[in-house]
């Protein structure tokens, strides 16, 4: 008896007030379309998110939910429930709910158990799962009766036993990938027009990083290029949060090439070798046209570098966009005189293979005559 | 009946036959030989005379190593690798020891921690077991016999008997100046001489006959202050097993017991003699003795098969187990994996709270961490005791000194394995395979090191047992919080260490001197993607012929062979994904960077280049591609001049 009541009281708390498939008046509807992972036809599903309005903010409870399909099953023959997903504002999964008279199945037609239930809401909730980075071929098809097997095709592939229900692999590969896939950035752009330029700017310097990431990303899609936003993501530059450094790379993307420029040369003199890194990758990836000043600029700047990682990636950034230039090259003669020995070395190794016409080859020869026997 | 009437035969109705020589007239004595056929009345048809086959031969190696398991494999190939001549002796047909196909124990080494994960056992073990991953996919125990073969084969300094058995260490003084054995196959007497003997053989009967001491049976608890010892001292010595496989044959296959088996007694078994996977053998169909267990194992071999043969009776016919209608035995081992015998005397005797301590030696050289799981008293002869009882799990590895691997009393002896100079308790835990072969490799090193250094091992624990840790270091055998600093290393000198992309740790640490991440701490550096390279600069130029690396196997996740052939995330059965396959080295001359060594189809954590000194300030190394891994993670790089 007390089994059965632990059981139910697992089971409450994890059902909506609104059990799935029961018509709801108090949302809106979003059609949406996504990929999932486990698609039988690799094409793009339709389906419906529903928006609370009454949810709760302060509570930080569930905004979101859509019903979707237990389990992707390729020979048709399992048994698939209806289960709601749900998430908060930011697209982070929060619980599932069934309808009373809905138990999942996993192997041998076995119905979930109570433990089962509660792994799926924390398999779920994970983020990092190995679910991810799983291809549904790896996974056995099914055999008749339901989720018959939690064994990987090929028995190649190593998955933590925290990230699956054994004899249930497809329906938590299915649940997850509706969970943490294509929909989170929907429920995220839905959730960011609902505020405006202002209260996501404020949200970039609230005490949360999640929401602060939001916003970033948000303030990036709504292409604002406020100086109040470039000041605050610089300042975030500075103080070393690395948690922002991607999200800032994404937000430079937006700028016009005069900003780009200014705030990349910026955001370089921060002495952080993972930002630069990330800066620089950027540099080599984006489409923008070249601009010599720009480039000169940094040049000059390196002289206040201090990691050779650092000098010798921006190199590689030049060779890599074939930036050959006269401006530059007496730019990075600057270093010849570096205290960081290696970091000189390094510059003149490269000035040597500019062409001849690109640089001052006395200085070079200086360097030789004085440095040769540590070249 | 008293057990040691119950078997008729003996050696010396043997001898009487004149099949066994009589060692007894040889004894101690190198100019007496065993192998006198002068009495032979061969004629010699091919040639038409008659003649006097020859069956002693006296042959001279640097190191002895007398034990072809694990732990001798490793000791021989370290000592080998590092210039000296070595001769492997091994008393059976193949290899591996409990491990080869004739006992079929799986390796097991530091399979799981209380983390969950594995800290597995890296150097030459580990190689030993990619080689198996590479040349045996298909993960068949004698095709393993073969594998090992060719591990210790392609080895240009290593001598290798088979069928032989080391049967009496002749002295001089208080030295093993050679050793005398036995050559089954081909009746041949050989006297071995070495400067430095290496005793694997489990039973240890060489270093028996040489004088070192040893013991065998339980410690009592105050000895050694051990919890887990019996509270007085005691004969009993865990016991050998006999394993068995059986085969789904798709119909049902009646089995009849052999008139020899000994009926399995379900009623009085204790609860814990469980029968899971029971298809790939049952671990606990063991014999133990608490007397001379060396002496009463073919007495014990008959009773195991006994044993054997009676549980098969009881699974196939009892009823219980209907799922066995159609199976039937497919492999019936027929000599037992043992686990203990005697125990020699070193200049440190390990015990159970340096182990549960976690104790830091400053002479440590190896590492173990299987729990320490003393299996009962008897075995099967008394069944209604639990087969083992696991007395403690570790939450890390603990240290092994180099003091417990040499003997006491004789000046050129070292040990690995089994026999080392431990407790009982001790040996619960460290008689693990994988554990012995890190022995095995500590010990080669150490034969290497007294040989050129012109010392003993005792005095090579006293005044150099940092060389000794030094090439271990640098040979991937993992020493716990001992971190290498090896001077002669020149990537410690570089002024810079970069890299192309860092997804995760820095490639400053790998020069830090740890091998792995280990202790909650990154050691590593990991790219973004492939290919990837890394860079070391030197403020002056230096003379580089060697660029060493170690590169990401995973050592939270066991490669050994298994019967079930498991496939998760503790146990792989196939070649690391992280494991690096193709590399290059580059040197930069004059400013352009020119490729000194490249490898395609790497099999091995350590990767060693070796190419003619050039004189250079920079050094790369770009990596190409992994086993399936997107990206590259190393633990190390070094460069030598």
């Amino acid at each position: 008896m007390k089994n059965i009541l632990g059981f139910a009281v697992v089971f409450i708390g994890l059902v909506a007030c609104a059990p799935a498939n029961t018509p709801d008046t108090l949302s809106i509807k979003h059609n949406v379309s996504f990929y999932h992972a486990a698609s039988k036809t690799g094409k793009q599903e339709s389906n419906i998110v529903y928006e609370l309005t009454d949810y709760d903010k302060e509570a930080n409870s569930s905004r979101y939910y859509m019903d979707v399909s237990s389990v992707y099953c390729s020979e048709d023959v399992c048994k698939v429930d209806t289960v709601r997903l749900f998430w908060d504002e930011l697209g982070r999964y929060t619980k599932l709910s069934l309808r009373p008279d809905v138990k999942l199945e996993k192997g041998n037609a076995e119905d979930f158990e109570q433990q089962d239930y509660q792994k799926l809401d924390d398999i779920l909730s994970n983020g990092n799962s190995d679910l991810a980075s799983l291809h549904k071929d790896q996974l056995v098809a099914p055999q008749s009766g339901g989720n018959a097997v939690d064994a990987l095709t090929g028995a190649t592939i190593a998955i933590r036993k925290t990230d699956y229900i054994k004899g249930a692999i497809w329906t938590c590969y299915t649940l997850w990938h509706f969970a943490n896939g294509e929909v989170v950035d929907i429920i995220r752009n839905i959730s960011g027009k609902r505020k405006t330029v202002k209260e996501l700017r404020s949200l970039l310097v609230i005490n949360d990083v999640h929401y602060q990431l939001f916003a970033l990303q948000q303030l990036t899609k709504r292409t604002d290029i406020s100086k109040d936003t470039l000041n605050v993501i610089e300042r975030k530059l500075e103080q070393g949060d690395n948690a922002f450094f991607n999200g800032a790379i994404n937000y430079l993307s937006i700028l016009s090439e005069k900003d780009f420029n200014a705030s990349v040369t910026q955001f370089l003199l921060i002495n952080n070798s993972e930002l630069r890194a990330l800066i620089l990758e950027n540099l080599v990836n984006n489409n923008r046209p070249i601009n010599t000043e720009f480039y000169t600029d940094i040049a000059k700047s390196l002289v206040k570098w201090r990691e050779y990682q650092d000098v010798k990636q921006f190199l590689n950034v030049l060779e890599q966009r074939n930036i050959e230039n006269k401006q530059i090259n007496e730019a990075l003669s600057g270093l010849l005189t570096h205290e960081n020995f290696v970091i000189a070395r390094g510059v003149y190794w490269y000035l040597k293979q500019q062409p001849a016409d690109n640089l001052d080859s006395q200085i070079l020869d200086d360097f030789f005559l004085q440095h040769q026997r540590r070249l | 009946m008293k057990r040691r009437s119950f078997f008729k035969f003996g050696a010396g109705a043997l001898a009487g036959a004149g099949l066994v020589p009589s060692a007894s007239l040889a004894a101690g004595n190198p100019k007496v030989t065993i192998a006198d056929r002068s009495n032979d009345k061969w004629l010699h048809l091919g040639t038409g005379k008659s003649t006097i086959p020859i069956r002693h031969k006296e042959v001279s190696y640097d190191v002895a190593v007398l034990g072809g398991g694990a732990a001798g494999i490793c000791a021989a190939v370290s000592a080998a690798r590092l210039g000296s001549k070595v001769v492997l002796v091994q008393d059976r047909p193949v290899l591996g020891g409990n491990a080869s196909s004739e006992m079929r124990v799986h390796l097991n080494g530091v399979n799981r921690l209380n983390t969950g994960l594995a800290e597995r056992e890296t150097g030459i073990i580990e190689e030993m077991l990619l080689h198996n991953r590479f040349e045996n996919p298909q993960e068949s125990f004698p095709v393993w016999d073969h594998v090992l073969y060719d591990f210790v084969m392609r080895e240009n300094n290593i001598e290798l008997m088979l069928n032989t058995q080391g049967i009496e260490a002749i002295m001089d003084g208080k030295n093993i100046k050679q050793v005398r054995c036995w050559q089954l196959t081909t009746e041949i007497e050989y006297l071995i001489n070495a400067k430095v003997f290496i005793d694997c053989s489990g039973d240890g009967l060489v270093a028996a006959t040489a004088g070192a001491e040893y013991r065998t049976g339980r410690e009592g608890k105050a000895e050694f202050n051990e919890t887990f010892a019996p509270d007085k001292p005691d004969g009993w010595q865990m016991g050998a097993s006999l394993l068995m496989s059986a085969k789904d044959m798709e119909r049902p296959m009646p089995y009849e017991a052999p008139s020899w088996a000994i009926k399995y007694d379900a009623e009085k078994a204790h609860k814990r003699r469980k029968f899971n996977a029971y298809h790939e053998g049952i671990w606990w169909v063991e014999v133990g003795s608490d007397d001379d267990i060396i002496g009463d194992q073919e007495i014990n071999r008959h009773k195991l098969m006994g044993y054997l043969h009676g549980v098969w009776d009881y699974i196939k016919n009892s009823g219980k187990f209907p799922e066995s209608e159609n199976l039937a035995l497919d492999w019936v081992g027929s000599l037992p994996s043992r686990r203990e015998s005697r125990r020699f005397i070193g200049d440190y005797i390990h015990s159970e709270r340096d182990l549960t301590g976690y104790k830091d030696f400053t002479d440590a050289v190896a590492f173990g961490g299987w729990g320490i799981d003393e299996h009962n008293p008897g075995g099967m002869d008394n069944i209604q005791l639990a087969p083992t009882t696991f007395h403690a799990h570790f939450d890390e590895v603990y240290q092994i000194p180099f003091r417990s691997l040499y003997a006491k009393s004789i000046a050129n002896l070292l040990f690995a394995g089994r026999n080392v100079s431990q407790t009982h308790i001790a040996l619960a835990s460290s008689r693990i395979m994988a554990t012995c072969a890190l022995m095995g490799q500590a010990v080669g090193t150490a034969a290497h090191l007294c040989i050129k250094k012109n010392t003993t091992p005792r005095s090579l624990a006293k005044n150099h047992i940092n060389d000794l840790q030094e090439q271990l270091l640098r040979d991937d055998a993992f020493i716990p919080k001992r971190p290498a600093n090896d001077p002669l290393d020149l990537a410690r000198k570089a002024s810079e260490i970069l890299a192309s992309s860092t997804s995760s740790g820095n490639p400053k640490f790998l020069t830090n001197g740890m091998s792995r991440d280990v202790d909650g701490n990154i050691n590593h550096w990991q790219s973004k993607n492939l290919p990837a390279n890394m860079q070391l600069e030197w403020l002056d130029p230096v003379l580089v012929s060697k660029v060493e690396i170690k590169c990401d196997t995973n050592v939270k996740r066991n490669i050994m062979m298994r019967k079930d052939s498991k496939n998760d995330e503790f146990f792989s059965n196939s070649i690391p994904q992280e494991m690096v396959k193709s590399l290059a080295v580059d040197a930069r001359i004059k400013g352009q960077w020119m490729q000194v060594a490249s490898l395609q189809k790497n099999r091995t954590r350590l990767i060693k280049f070796d190419f003619k000194q050039i004189r250079t300030t920079a050094i790369r190394i770009r990596i190409l591609e992994t086993y399936g891994k997107p990206a590259v993670k190393l633990f190390e790089v070094r460069a030598y001049s």
